[in-house]
């Protein structure tokens, strides 16, 4: 079921609990590569979508995808390393399901990062390039990052019906300070910031940009005839304003609101009900389940946000990966046990379906954490050396790419950078040197070849 | 012994709030699934299923279960709104549930009682500490904070009552690591109970008052040990290379629920207080943990997740 801001799924008995809107119209949709090569030349893109599942306040990497076993105490952390299926590659006794599956993955132990705060190596590692107005921490504006990588494939790409870049959390991702200002369009504009989606632990989607639109209501949206013209009048009224407040991102919106496809789409109620259970009913393995749909029906590039916020335990906060305290606990807990089933459960999905070989998965954060256990017991901010993981979309599976060393502080070869990550993912979505070039991003870019 | 726990066997996707429902009233509308399965060798009918009761449904994350004084209330923590933990009590005897601090903005952590009913405690974040801990008495309606050392990161887990009701130990994430340590009732005389190397946490205390029960990677992986009560001759009492938490007293002292993934899979298992009779309760490809002692010593209520949700569940413990 379909409603104006909101999308919730069906409950137990199969009916929508607060739809009131049923869209009966069709636009064009998302999915137009079948004429991409025609339009952009060359060949098409091996990863026809991109999916970045992005662990935002900075994952543990000793405590998930590269323990150190015979490192020093204070480094090792009291969780076991276990085997994988990938010869040379341990995981941490919290991740058993994808330690299983890790034939369908490969991972990258040498990605570092160039600053140490959540919204400046957040924006770094999400655009590929350093701001060059020092970013957030020392007073840099958005202008001062190129686009993210998704506003790249998705300005690439042109989709003219859905969004090319959707991201799912519940507003701007960031920490309590603010959002990470190279998630979006950066230099670009906000034209070519994400659209927004919110996916709650039912399922339920909504749209947090059309909470704002004041005026729809139920009553005056009963039939699509007078939606439309309501939502007609309401855009006149906005655009009046001396304060512009319309802008594409409402366009793209309305054109959800009148597209069938998308009323389909955003309602998980359609999935089996084994699928959803193998997701689970968290927001984050919801929200990873619309964003395979939305991978299906062709969004070139959709990013499922872990937390909005990466301060745990605070007011708030919503767990992201910051475990400054209670790092063991919190991962033992809650962070590896849901990782693990939701990222398994996305490989495995996308894998039986066939979409795996053409979507690529990136799971990452900004940054690791500290290899030396910090005087409480925990570990804070480490950029110098932390982990990505890589699958389908081009990707070679069953890969271990760079290595950390003995401690986990630095990388011992072929480190990776935020430039090489945001290459190599554009390289695999279909923009070489020469579409690079063309759109002035990452034009001097090398992709990470161990990976391809 | 139970050992198999189908997801079938509950209405596991029932949308209204928590409530008690017996194993067996439960499933009278799946009797011909049951059958079935039965007769497939898929579903277990050892009787002791019939008396599994799922205490919950709403399937949101849930964690650290407590009993209230004689066991007809139990207590949790909830991620209760997208961005809150809270702590709910449930009467078991009529099932209503109470979300404590419903209007309040920061998360509660890990509820403890103390065994006289008149104090409780938790941890709390929000201020300059990240997790505080509170202890209340109920009968002066007072509370006091314990603020632990170490700024704006330390933190305050898994707070129990020794049996007398005069002191609280706790689980304590602070300069010197992660240690356990106690205060008194007023949140004052902070006691170390232990110094040691790795990471030490999940406490409890013997109903007799005389030892501790705790987890701790001294040794390399976490595993359980037992020291006195006031932090003296630690000995480790398992052995495993993959993680032992959450251990959990019975009542008469003999036994010690816990959890542990050493099957790949979080289980609650038992073990005696002298290391012999190591034995697994729970057998499920999903997460079972958690585990507290009912006060009659004869049931055990966990958190299971089933289908991906979230819930509290009680199960009988034979000797």
């Amino acid at each position: 079921m379909f409603s104006i801001g909101s999308f919730p799924s069906r409950d137990c008995s199969g009916i929508s609990r607060r739809a009131f809107l049923q869209s009966g119209a069709t636009l064009p949709f998302a999915g137009g590569l079948s004429t991409w090569a025609q339009e952009k030349g060359g060949s098409p893109p091996r990863a026809k979508s991109v999916m970045l599942i992005w662990l935002g306040g900075g994952p543990s990497h000793l405590d998930l995808f590269d323990p150190k076993p015979k490192a020093l105490a204070q480094y090792r952390g009291p969780f076991s390393a276990i085997q994988t299926r990938t010869p040379g590659l341990l995981v941490s006794e919290l991740l058993p399901k994808l330690a299983q599956r890790s034939h369908l993955y490969s991972v990258v132990h040498s990605n570092i990062n160039y600053q140490g705060g959540h919204r400046p190596a957040g924006s770094i590692a999400m655009t590929g390039t350093r701001p060059t107005d020092g970013g957030e921490d020392r007073g840099g504006k958005v202008d001062g990052y190129g686009p993210s990588i998704g506003s790249i494939i998705a300005r690439h790409r042109q989709s003219k019906s859905l969004p090319g870049f959707i991201s799912l959390a519940r507003g701007p991702i960031g920490d309590g300070v603010g959002p990470n200002i190279g998630q979006g369009g950066g230099k670009w504009g906000k034209a070519h910031d994400p659209f927004m989606l919110s996916c709650n632990e039912e399922g339920d989607v909504s749209i947090p940009k059309l909470k704002l639109l004041e005026g729809l209501s139920p009553a005056r949206l009963a039939d699509r005839k007078t939606m439309l013209r309501e939502l007609d009048g309401l855009r006149r009224s906005i655009d009046s304003k001396p304060f512009r407040v319309w802008d594409g991102v409402y366009d793209q919106a309305i054109g959800l609101l009148t597209s069938s496809e998308a009323t389909r789409v955003f309602d998980l109620s359609r999935e089996s009900e084994k699928t959803r259970q193998a997701f689970g009913r968290t927001a984050f393995g919801q929200s990873c389940l619309l964003g395979r749909r939305l991978v299906e029906v062709g969004v070139p590039y959709v990013q499922v946000n872990w937390s909005r916020y990466v301060e745990v335990l605070f007011p708030f906060s919503d767990y992201g990966w910051d475990t400054h305290s209670d790092n063991f606990g919190l991962l033992a807990d809650w962070h590896g046990p849901l990782l693990d089933r939701v990222l398994s459960a996305l490989l495995d999905d996308l894998h039986e379906r066939g979409l795996l070989d053409s979507t690529l998965v990136l799971c990452m954060g900004e940054f690791g954490r500290t290899p030396k256990i910090n005087n409480i017991g925990s570990r804070d901010h480490w950029h110098q050396c932390y982990f990505s993981v890589w699958a389908g979309g081009g990707v070679k599976p069953g890969l271990v790419v760079g290595a950390s060393d003995a401690q986990g502080e630095f990388p011992a070869r072929d480190p990776v950078t935020p430039a090489m990550v945001g290459t190599t993912i554009l390289d695999l979505a279909g923009m070489g040197t020469a579409a690079r070039a063309e759109m002035r991003v990452l034009e001097d870019g090398h992709v990470i070849d161990a990976l391809l | 012994m139970w050992n198999q726990f189908p997801a079938f066997a509950f209405p596991l996707r029932l949308c209204d709030s928590a409530s008690i429902k017996t194993g067996r009233t439960a499933r009278l509308g799946y009797c011909p699934l049951v059958i079935l399965f039965a007769l497939l060798g898929l579903y277990s009918t050892d009787a002791a299923a019939d008396d599994v009761r799922q205490l919950t449904t709403n399937g949101r994350l849930k964690f650290a279960p407590v009993f209230v004084g004689d066991g007809k209330e139990l207590a949790w923590c909830e991620h209760d709104q997208p961005t809150r933990v809270s702590i709910i009590r449930l009467n078991l005897e009529t099932g209503k549930s109470t979300t404590m601090f419903p209007n309040a903005s920061g998360h509660f952590f890990d509820p403890a009682f103390s065994a006289d009913g008149r104090y409780w405690c938790f941890g709390r974040s929000g201020g300059p500490r990240q997790l505080s801990l509170v202890i209340v008495d109920t009968k002066d309606e007072k509370e006091v904070a314990f603020e632990p050392a170490g700024g704006l990161r330390a933190t305050i887990r898994t707070p129990r009552f020794t049996p007398d009701g005069k002191r609280v130990i706790f689980t304590i994430n602070a300069p010197g690591g992660q240690q356990i340590a106690s205060v008194n009732i007023k949140g004052q005389d902070y006691r170390p109970l232990t110094q040691s190397a790795g990471i030490n946490g999940w406490p409890d205390i013997s109903r007799d008052g005389k030892q501790i029960v705790f987890s701790s990677s001294r040794a390399g992986s976490l595993n359980l040990f037992l020291m006195n009560i006031d932090g003296s001759e630690p000995r480790q009492l398992t052995n495993h290379r993959i993680r032992d938490v959450r251990p959990a007293f019975s009542p008469d002292g003999r036994r010690i629920a816990f959890t542990s993934a050493r099957d790949g899979n979080r289980e609650i298992y038992l073990i005696n207080t002298d290391g012999s009779g190591l034995k697994r309760l729970t057998n499920h490809k999903e997460r079972d943990d958690y585990p507290v002692w009912h006060p009659d010593g004869k049931q055990i209520a966990w958190i299971a997740e089933r289908n991906g949700r979230f819930d509290v569940h009680l199960m009988p413990v034979g000797d």
